[in-house]
């Protein structure tokens, strides 16, 4: 996303994502909107789904085209954490369905890291406590991004 | 007083054309344009509107604040082999323009500028036109949201449907531009003053109800 997205956009796109899927009101409209469309299935890539809820740099075209291209070719260069999902995206995808689609789904807190530092591909944990603000918990989903030169 | 006739609704209808028409000039024929957050929230609410249809007869449709026409966009997804004879009317020249230019090749849709259906359909809907209410105040809202559904009523022959805003949890996360409202005021009104049987709608993930109204 680093190379893909100027730093500005990253934190939007971020807290568009977090708002989205955010806890209550938010939350219960994803798993409306999954439980109508399923939008997070294998029949549809992050991209789609994402487009379809109008999630990524609301303007510029190309900040827009480059989060999209983010998330529908860099991911799946990306390794999962779960050895059942050959990339980034697929496990993303699978995560997001069975959490929206579980008994008792959780609000989805988005963040990203640094793929040198720490974990090479995407991160993701349920009955996290992400925020330090809070106690709620939540799945936490760390994007995999290479920073920017 | 006619409806159409009353300075007040027609301040109100003329406030609702400005709104609009301002949104689709700056952003275009899009959900944003149209005030929405995005495709997949205006699609989960034609689903339930659609409630009201059989989608196994061929019928017509009258779509009340039609926008783009982003409906029809919806139909031909997931109900490409219904025939269904549609008609487009909103306030806005310039939403009507851009419905015109988009489905110009539809050949069983045709869309007019107005606030009310110059005929009548087997049904109607309208979707998310009472929630913008802006400053008008809340009882000359509730009169024009009356008024159009009494258009919708007399315009549709089996029935008609709508949605609504449900009052939010907190009081502080009440858009003072917004109308909310719980069902029973409506169900009551469709009820006693247009005599049709009401179905509510409620827990489809959103903040809001839907109610069909059938004669």
């Amino acid at each position: 996303m680093g190379i893909r997205v100027r730093d500005t956009y990253v934190h939007t796109n971020l807290c568009q994502l977090n708002l989205r899927f955010g806890p209550d009101e938010p939350l219960k409209e994803m798993v409306g909107l999954q439980r109508e469309f399923r939008i997070f299935s294998a029949d549809h890539s992050l991209a789609q789904a994402f487009m379809l809820l109008n999630i990524g740099p609301p303007q510029e075209w190309e900040q827009r085209t480059g989060w999209y291209l983010y998330l529908s070719e860099d991911l799946v260069g990306f390794s999962s954490d779960d050895p059942a999902y050959s990339n980034a995206h697929d496990r993303i995808v699978a995560a997001l369905k069975a959490n929206l689609e579980s008994k008792n789904p959780l609000p989805v807190h988005f963040t990203c890291h640094d793929t040198s530092k720490t974990h090479p591909g995407v991160f993701i944990k349920g009955d996290d406590t992400p925020l330090a603000f809070s106690r709620r918990k939540y799945l936490t989903i760390s994007l995999p991004v290479v920073p920017a030169s | 007083m006619s409806s159409n006739t009353d300075p007040q609704l027609g301040n109100v209808r003329a406030s609702i054309k400005q709104y609009y028409t301002e949104r689709v000039l700056k952003y275009g024929p899009t959900p944003r344009g149209a005030d929405w957050t995005c495709v997949a929230t205006q699609e989960l609410r034609f689903v339930q509107l659609l409630k009201l249809l059989d989608f196994t007869v061929s019928f017509s449709l009258n779509d009340v604040g039609c926008g783009y026409g982003a409906l029809l966009s919806y139909l031909a997804k997931r109900h490409p082999n219904t025939c269904i004879d549609y008609l487009g009317i909103d306030l806005s020249p310039a939403m009507i323009r851009h419905a015109k230019r988009l489905w110009k090749h539809c050949g069983h849709a045709s869309f007019v500028i107005g606030n009310s259906s110059p005929r009548i359909a087997d049904y109607s809907v309208a979707s998310g036109i009472f929630n913008v209410k802006l400053d008008q105040p809340i009882d000359l809202w509730e009169r024009f949201i009356a008024d159009t559904l009494a258009d919708m009523h007399a315009a549709s022959r089996l029935a008609f449907a709508f949605n609504l805003l449900s009052p939010a949890s907190l009081e502080h996360m009440h858009d003072p531009e917004l109308y909310y409202s719980a069902p029973q005021p409506w169900v009551l009104y469709c009820e006693r003053e247009l005599g049709c049987s009401v179905e509510v709608v409620t827990g489809y993930g959103m903040r809001e109800f839907t109610l069909l109204v059938r004669r």
